[in-house]
């Protein structure tokens, strides 16, 4: 397959009509980032397979079905006015063997992919006033046909089969879900595609189904004859049903093994879920820190605030009071005075004399109860007693005095002392409450940081990711469960069947000896005895084939491998059931590669899937690759430039990192690597002296060859 | 017998002016939780009294014989148990402006309430007379100006 020419009209930052011829050979469509290379890209899915590589709601990138996806030029979907409509297309053409011919015959068709959608400006925005629709024709003997709107998928199917395409649309961000070769199912896919290996497989079934037809055929027959005895009755009907049992427990064994290679597939699927949503559980640890610390300081912030504000209303409002409360000293001197003027002039009264209640009820019953005599009113001794009352009285007001005086006093003096002090108090607290606000605020700024670099706007989503990533390992650990059950199953049906097969070994050794004349008068043992010869050739071509298969790709993938990496490769690709780098000398496993050998391992083994196919079937398929050179070094990018091209009938790569080539370096690639088709997009405003923004800006080609 | 002047003033009743009821309805709740959020800086009648009196003793803005028409909102009582230096501290600064001669006179209950009163009537007017000062209009409607009065009081 050729791709011979992509027109793309008003698709995203392509605006109006802009043809890009390809070549057999290397192709090559150089561009900064945003330069509209992944636009490009775009437009082949978009034409083909109804998708779109864009932003997610979050900000990430994912594939998306695009018939809702609007993808006019910014600059159109601005300037359009009301109700005018805007014409967005893409097509793309191609030359491959007629889609009708079964078997390759080298019969080239011409076919055209055109996909259109019109879009009708409303005032808020673009509509889709007819959808995207596609037409697919084709010239064949000068005429043009086009293949029916319902054939589209078989058609699609045909010449791009969905097992083979991802290796052909290279896809940089996306190469992990594109080539996961940790699935066994990848590997098993890819080889149904690039080879004739499935017929053996399907051989292999058709000799083993008429081996065990004419198996019970036999057994029916020799049942039949009437001079057998009892022993060998019963030797046939062991055969028969041992070779119910293997074909029973085989059935169980054929179910368990692909139980096992289903259940790995789900866990490689799984795993590459994970990838996803792992990061999401040191998100959710982190960001429960933080959030339980800035908890913690808000909390501190508001008890700071309430002691500030009850201190400010409980004694804080009295700074700068010391000199008013001072001013009470004058008048409390005179309490003072009073009190000492009294201690002076009052001989303080006796203690061992009746206090001043008793005092008070020997005037009240006129009589002393010292010297139990008479007290008249207005004698001399009642005088006396009267006296004596009237010192307590005094006294007990003197000592109120004082017990006043000194409260005041206390009073003045701690306040006095207390009172400069408040206005540093103050600062301190403030300074103490700014101190924690700067440490929430560094706290949020932390929590938001978080959001931004995970790409969410909420902890819903982290914390629904966080749970999604312990459900997923939740489900891996009982899917390896179930795979451990399912082997050790296996391992038993296994040994099961091995004894089964000893077991009818010797009955059939038994029988051969006892009835061997028996059985050659019946034509089903002889037609028996091919089949199995049939059975056992086509098991051990079969085996050949896969390994000789599996040899290929290995050595076209490393052949590859090290084309890509300038022969500086770290270890040797082998593929078993899975693929891998091992050590070239040791054969063990190297793990910690770095991300451009790990790319030039997985773009090698998928070249290697595509060039096998085009050596095998016959069948060539273009390759088009967008960044596949994003985390090589320059001499990387360059070697793998240099070498890629000539493994295949046709490759269009799409990357930034020839912008950075010097013009002579450039030159020097486009010649050594024998580029055909060299593109140079640059994203640049339209009016260099109007906005800086999408409206006014477009993708610009320039050929460079 | 004299009673304790503590006592004495304590289960007396503050009576105040209507500045200072205009103040306290602009900036009291009254009984609510302190560290509840809303517009009011204070949360107790005796607070915003207290500090409309100290603002009058800090400015010297006393209104002699005002009128003390609002007589039965709370004991002085209330003050001390709220709290003691504020209590303490306006008895001090009311003693201070007894021109008495004898215990008798300065140890006046009801006078030294009166006085506090007089100058809590001035304090509160002279708040209500920031408030019409263009600019100021929403003066004390935030705890900062609070301490910004504070902090800002020049050293006597």
């Amino acid at each position: 397959m050729i791709i011979n020419k992509v027109t793309i009209n008003n698709f995203y930052c392509f605006l109006e009509e802009n043809e890009f011829p390809f070549e057999k050979g290397l192709n090559i469509i150089s561009a900064l980032n945003s330069g509209g290379k992944s636009q490009f890209f775009n437009a082949f899915y978009w034409t083909l397979f109804d998708m779109i590589y864009c932003d997610n709601a979050n900000g990430k990138k994912e594939w998306k079905t695009s018939s809702n996806i609007i993808v006019c030029p910014d600059k159109l979907r601005n300037e359009t006015s009301l109700g005018e409509k805007i014409e967005s297309w893409v097509e793309i053409i191609l030359t491959d063997e007629y889609h009708g011919n079964i078997e390759p015959k080298e019969e080239l068709v011409e076919y055209r992919f055109l996909k259109k959608v019109i879009y009708k400006k409303e005032i808020s925005d673009l509509s889709i006033y007819v959808k995207p629709e596609l037409e697919i024709s084709f010239i064949r003997n000068g005429e043009t046909d086009f293949i029916p709107s319902h054939h589209y998928n078989s058609f699609l199917e045909k010449i791009f089969p969905s097992s083979i395409r991802k290796f052909m649309w290279y896809q940089g961000e996306t190469m992990d879900e594109l080539y996961d070769f940790s699935k066994p199912s990848t590997l098993k896919n890819a080889i149904k595609e690039i080879s004739y290996y499935p017929m053996y497989d399907n051989m292999h079934k058709i000799v083993s189904s008429s081996s065990a037809s004419i198996e019970r055929k036999l057994e029916k027959e020799l049942m039949k004859k009437d001079q057998l005895t009892e022993k060998e009755k019963q030797l046939i009907t062991n055969i028969t049903q041992a070779n119910q049992s293997i074909e029973h427990k085989k059935n169980i064994e054929a179910n368990l093994v692909s139980d096992i290679e289903r259940l790995q597939d789900e866990i490689a699927e799984i795993e590459h879920d994970l990838k996803n949503y792992d990061k999401y559980r040191d998100i959710k640890q982190e960001l429960t820190r933080y959030e339980t610390e800035l908890e913690a300081t808000l909390e501190k912030v508001t008890d700071c605030d309430i002691y500030i504000k009850e201190t400010l209303i409980n004694k804080w409002m009295l700074n700068g009071c010391e000199k008013l409360i001072n001013d009470s000293l004058g008048n409390l001197n005179i309490l003072n005075e009073e009190i000492q003027k009294f201690q002076q002039s009052t001989n303080p009264v006796p203690l061992n004399l009746p206090g001043p209640e008793y005092v008070e009820r020997m005037l009240e019953d006129g009589k002393c109860y010292i010297c139990e005599r008479e007290v008249l009113v207005d004698t001399p001794a009642y005088e006396a007693l009267k006296k004596r009352l009237n010192d307590f009285e005094k006294s007990a007001n003197n000592k109120i005095l004082q017990d006043n005086y000194t409260e005041l006093n206390r009073a003045r003096r701690r306040l006095v002392s207390e009172l400069p002090d408040i206005k540093e108090q103050i600062l301190e607290n403030q300074n103490r409450r700014t101190e924690l606000i700067k440490k929430s605020n560094s706290l949020k700024k932390k929590i938001n940081g978080i959001y931004e670099n995970s790409g969410q706007d909420d902890g819903a989503s982290i914390f629904t990711g966080a749970a999604t990533a312990s459900q997923l390992l939740q489900k891996m650990q009982s899917i390896r469960h179930s795979i451990d059950t399912k082997k050790s199953s296996h391992r038993k049906i296994s040994s099961e069947l091995e004894q089964l097969r000893i077991n009818l070994e010797n009955y059939k050794s038994e029988g051969d000896k006892l009835m061997k004349n028996t059985y050659g008068n019946i034509v089903e043992s002889q037609a028996s005895d091919y089949i199995k010869m049939f059975v056992k050739s086509i098991s051990r071509l079969s085996a050949k084939a896969h390994s000789k298969l599996i040899a290929e790709i290995q050595e076209e993938s490393n052949k590859l491998y090290s084309l890509y990496l300038g022969g500086k490769e770290q270890g040797v690709i082998e593929i078993d059931t899975g693929i891998r780098i091992v050590d070239k000398a040791t054969r063990e496993t190297l793990t910690e590669l770095n991300t451009a050998e790990l790319v030039a391992q997985k773009l090698s083994v998928a070249n290697a899937f595509l060039s096998l196919s085009e050596k095998k079937m016959k069948r060539s398929y273009p390759i088009v690759a967008d960044a596949p050179t994003s985390d090589f070094d320059a001499d990387n990018t360059y070697n793998l430039t240099l070498n890629i091209g000539g493994s295949f009938e046709q490759m269009i790569i799409m990357s930034k990192d020839y912008a950075s080539f010097s013009e002579s370096k450039r030159n020097d690639l486009i010649r050594e690597a024998k580029i055909v088709k060299f593109y140079e997009l640059k994203n640049e405003l339209i009016d260099k002296n109007g906005i800086d923004s999408r409206i006014n800006k477009k993708t610009f080609t320039t050929i460079i060859k | 017998m004299l009673e304790k002047f503590s006592i004495d003033i304590n289960k007396k009743n503050v009576h105040y002016g209507d500045n200072v009821l205009k103040v306290r309805d602009l900036f009291s709740r009254k009984q609510e939780s302190l560290s509840k959020q809303d517009d009011k800086f204070f949360s107790k009648y005796w607070q915003v009294y207290a500090w409309a009196a100290i603002i009058g003793f800090v400015n010297n803005k006393r209104e002699v014989g005002a009128s003390l028409p609002n007589q039965s909102s709370f004991q002085f009582q209330m003050i001390s148990n709220g709290s003691e230096s504020i209590a303490n501290a306006l008895m001090l600064m009311a003693i201070g402006k007894i021109n008495g001669k004898s215990s008798a006179d300065i140890l006046d209950s009801r006078e030294v309430l009166t006085i506090i009163s007089e100058y809590a009537e001035g304090g509160a007017k002279h708040i209500l007379e920031i408030r019409q000062t263009p600019g100021l209009e929403h003066k004390f409607n935030y705890a900062d100006d609070y301490f910004y009065e504070i902090v800002e009081r020049p050293k006597m």
